[in-house]
């Protein structure tokens, strides 16, 4: 003779709840710290790089401004020899017109 | 992370790690598996927990995420049941079963379903929902999970009388 069961309490009683090992808590406590840290480190290390990107952009832009005054006293020396040749060619064009006896 | 947060985390661990670690367990049936899953799934909720307010839906988020990891894991590891129900030998019938030899081949048989019915049937009997929390939890409609329950405790308990175990012909609570 076979006993006859109630299959739904069979089943409640067959699938009781199980506890995982006892250090599970602790475990994944330490692994929630480690994301933390490990959080707290990309940070730190977003804010290093936001620093270091801002002194990079910064030296570019003064290497740049002195590239751009270095040009331009350059461009000034330029135009002031420029000048002088110029002024030089007029005064020796002059004389010359000066020197000629038709004084034409 | 707020000191108070923190220590809501630690309370929703202690309470909720049976529940998640079952329903783990038993959809991938293999207790590593299922401690790393469990561990991911909290871990997941650290980062979540701001976001739940009440106990009762951190409860409800844990179930459905876990079921959900749990069944993407299975189907991904090919832990379709090794060894299906119908491949379950029939054990020979006698007189009076012990209640843990029953209990045992329950679990045996409760793993060989399909990754769908074994959770319906998980959450139905281990964590006690109705069909229209299990709805929720799956997303599915509570129709589906009903007919799915109805035809998966059919198919059990004629596989239980095969095998020599009377069942009561219980309407079922679905």
């Amino acid at each position: 003779m076979n006993q006859e069961i109630d299959l739904e309490t069979a089943l409640r009683r067959a699938l009781k709840r199980e506890h995982p090992r006892a250090d599970f808590a602790k475990r994944v406590l330490a692994r929630a710290a480690e994301r933390r840290r490990q959080a707290a480190t990309r940070v730190w290390m977003a804010i290093a790089a936001m620093l270091v990107a801002g002194v990079l952009i910064a030296a570019g832009m003064r290497n740049y401004e002195l590239q751009r005054e270095a040009e331009a006293q350059k461009a000034g020396h330029d135009l002031a020899l420029a000048l002088r040749i110029t002024s030089a060619k007029l005064h020796l064009t002059h004389r010359m017109i000066r020197r000629r006896p038709d004084g034409v | 992370m707020t000191k108070r947060e923190e220590q809501r985390f630690e309370g929703l661990l202690g309470a909720h790690q049976a529940m998640v670690y079952s329903i783990a367990l038993r959809l991938l049936r293999d207790p590593a598996l299922a401690e790393e899953l469990s561990q991911d799934v909290f871990l997941q909720l650290y980062g979540k927990l701001s976001t739940l307010e009440s106990d009762d839906h951190v409860k409800f988020w844990l179930r459905r995420v876990t079921v959900h990891r749990a069944i993407d894991e299975a189907r991904r590891s090919k832990l379709r049941p090794k060894t299906m129900l119908d491949q379950i030998p029939e054990p020979v019938a006698i007189r009076r079963e012990p209640d843990f030899l029953l209990d045992e081949k329950l679990r045996k048989m409760v793993a060989a379903l399909p990754e769908k019915a074994r959770a319906i049937v998980l959450l139905r009997f281990q964590e006690d929902l109705d069909p229209l929390e299990i709805s929720r939890v799956l997303d599915m409609p509570s129709s589906s999970v009903k007919s799915l329950l109805h035809r998966t405790l059919r198919l059990l308990r004629g596989k239980l009388e095969r095998s020599g175990t009377k069942t009561a012909k219980l309407g079922l609570q679905a």
